[in-house]
């Protein structure tokens, strides 16, 4: 598609990390080897150009692990896409970050999204 | 007392506050929310349950030095997407909260050095009180006239004839002699240790705490107990946590380790590896001709004492004639880092008028009247700045005194005097400097500087430096040469109709 952003490899990992299941920063971190003040900030560029979307995990399930409350990541449709395209341009992206754990990020009716 | 753990806890929260100042206000909040949750699954990721491991901080504190990046991104992010909005304006960067976030860096510094105090077992052991009783009490006697440093010079004899002798004076005695001895660590493996053979009390009568003693101490009470330094703990026994209740053979007798002490802790002359407790009071299997220290606790009924410190006693020998003894109290052992600081600190305000020059900025062409909260609040800055400045003097001068374990006390305290007094005296011209670069109104830096006029014409118009407020509270001129006319800085106010060009400030 003409109008996707291309993105830079680093932004493509980390897209594709999302994609497979690291949903929140550190198990990005964890999975990429880059540090936090690559994955962070990258994240919420992401986030801007609107590929990934956040949401706070519902409070009941952080108190009953006792932990805080973690904000997780989601890719949105463009930000699909805009993978697909980048797995097109880095053909070594999906053998990099193979499929991962699958968490499943509950609905939008019972999170507060983010601003 | 903070544990090192909770030390570094809160200093990761300080370095994430600290990284929040630049994000957005709006954003703050969440922003802070999430670095915070991170922080928290990291340290659980990372950092063992009970202690601390280095290397799990060092990789904390490199996850924390990226919220910083993240802050400013977000920061940039915002600031382009200002400009893209309102093409026009005259950008301006933060005032007041620079002033807050000089405060933080003072703080986060602080905290540092104190983390670092307590991570150096040499600092730890000065901040920390020492765990003597009653160290005015004690005193330790030896032979009058030794200058220097107090020799072994009083045989064990005299010891034993006075514990038996009914005393006036003191309650208690007890004895110690430091002789070199060849101790068997391990089958085939000995090691020359630096040995103080004292009498079974010695500890009791000092009052010190033994570590890692156990219960299996009473099986083999007629052996002599040994007491490790911890250096040599370390050094010679490999940290072994099991070594408290062996047998080992010092010289040729089997004695039984009890435990450990901290070798920084113990004040009294002589290098020490270990202490021997004989198990008697009378140790009975020093030689007679043995010649070491003797150290008397004072009875609570005894006659008046002379207030000092130090002084000669004059008591009968084993022959059987009078001689006399110098008697030093404990407690004019124990170091004194407070003084020491406090010291310095008086001798860097002396020297400062001759570093830099005292006013903080007097604005005599000032015409407007600001309120008494604002006035005030310039005060309480730099009043929290020197607060702020003087633990930090404290503890980085105790690091740099205590980081080597291998410093003797004296070379050690000289170390402090000059550490305390320069890093006091830089501080302090900084404060200061910092006071005068700053609006008196606002408390933001100022910024900006121009050059006006030229040299050559000095008796014409004033040239010097013209700082702004980016706050738009005004512009401080700064001559390069003080003349009769133009001797200190001015500050220019600015009036409400320059508010125009300080949208952002403003608004």
């Amino acid at each position: 598609m003409a109008g996707e952003p291309k993105l830079s490899h680093t932004a493509a990992i980390i897209l594709q990390a999302i994609n497979a299941g690291y949903i929140y920063g550190f198990s990005v971190m964890e999975t990429t080897g880059l540090p936090s003040g690559t994955v962070y900030p990258a994240m919420r560029r992401l986030e801007r150009d609107e590929l990934i979307r956040s949401q706070w995990e519902q409070e009941s399930i952080a108190e009953e692990e006792q932990r805080p409350q973690r904000k997780y990541y989601k890719l949105t449709r463009a930000g699909k896409s805009t993978l697909e395209a980048s797995r097109k341009r880095y053909p070594l992206l999906a053998k990099l970050i193979p499929s991962g754990p699958e968490v499943e990020v509950e609905s939008e009716s019972v999170i507060a999204g983010n601003a | 007392m903070f544990q090192p753990a909770t030390a570094f806890r809160i200093f990761n929260q300080m370095l994430l506050r600290a990284a929040a100042l630049p994000v957005p206000r709006r954003l703050r909040d969440e922003w802070l929310r999430e670095w915070q949750s991170e922080l928290w699954h990291v340290r659980e990721a990372c950092a063992p349950a009970h202690g601390i491991l280095l290397h799990a901080e060092r990789e904390i504190l490199s996850f924390c030095a990226g919220a910083f990046r993240d802050g400013l991104c977000l920061r940039n992010d915002s600031l382009r997407h200002k400009v893209r909005a309102r093409p026009k304006i005259l950008l301006t960067s933060r005032t007041s909260s620079s002033a807050s976030q000089c405060l933080l860096v003072l703080a986060t510094l602080g905290i540092a050095a104190y983390c670092v105090a307590m991570l150096l077992p040499g600092t730890r052991a000065v901040v920390q009180p020492y765990p003597y009783r009653d160290p005015g009490d004690i005193m330790l006697i030896t032979a009058p006239g030794t200058s220097g440093a107090p020799r072994p010079d009083i045989r064990v004899d005299q010891y034993r004839a006075w514990k038996d002798r009914k005393q006036h004076l003191f309650a208690e005695f007890a004895f110690y002699q430091p002789i070199v001895k060849s101790v068997a660590i391990a089958p085939h493996h000995y090691e020359e240790l630096s040995i103080a053979r004292s009498s079974r009390n010695l500890f009791a009568l000092l009052g010190l705490p033994i570590h890692r003693t156990l219960s299996s101490v009473d099986r083999n009470s007629a052996l002599p107990k040994l007491i490790l330094t911890e250096q040599a703990w370390h050094r010679y026994f490999g940290s072994d946590e099991q070594v408290s209740g062996r047998i080992i053979t010092v010289g040729l007798r089997r004695v039984e380790v009890i435990g450990t002490f901290p070798n920084q802790q113990w004040l009294l002359p002589g290098s020490i590896d270990a202490w021997l407790l004989e198990p008697d009071v009378d140790a009975s299997a020093i030689p007679s001709t043995a010649k070491g220290f003797i150290l008397g606790r004072i009875a609570p009924s005894s006659p008046r004492l002379p207030s000092s410190d130090r002084w000669i006693m004059s008591a009968m020998t084993t022959s059987g004639r009078a001689q006399d003894f110098a008697c030093t109290a404990l407690s004019s052992r124990l170091p004194a880092p407070n003084g020491i600081f406090a010291f310095t600190v008086l001798l860097a305000f002396l020297a400062l008028p001759a570093t830099t020059s005292l006013p903080l900025g007097e604005y005599p062409s000032a015409h407007r009247e600001y309120s008494w909260s604002t006035r005030i609040r310039r005060w309480v800055f730099l009043a929290s700045k020197l607060t702020l400045i003087l633990p930090i003097v404290y503890f980085v001068s105790l690091d740099l005194a205590h980081a080597s374990p291998y410093t003797d006390p004296i070379t050690t305290q000289y170390i402090q005097i000059v550490t305390s007094f320069s890093i006091c005296l830089f501080a302090l011209r900084w404060s200061l400097r910092d006071q005068r670069q700053r609006c008196p109104v606002c408390l933001g830096k100022l910024t900006n500087p121009a050059r006006v006029g030229q040299f050559s014409r000095n008796f014409l118009a004033w040239n010097g430096t013209e700082l702004i407020c980016t706050g738009g509270h005004g512009l401080l001129h700064v001559p390069d040469i003080p003349t009769s006319w133009f001797s200190t800085q001015r500050w220019l106010y600015l009036d409400p109709s320059w508010e125009v060009l300080f949208p952002v400030a403003q608004s």
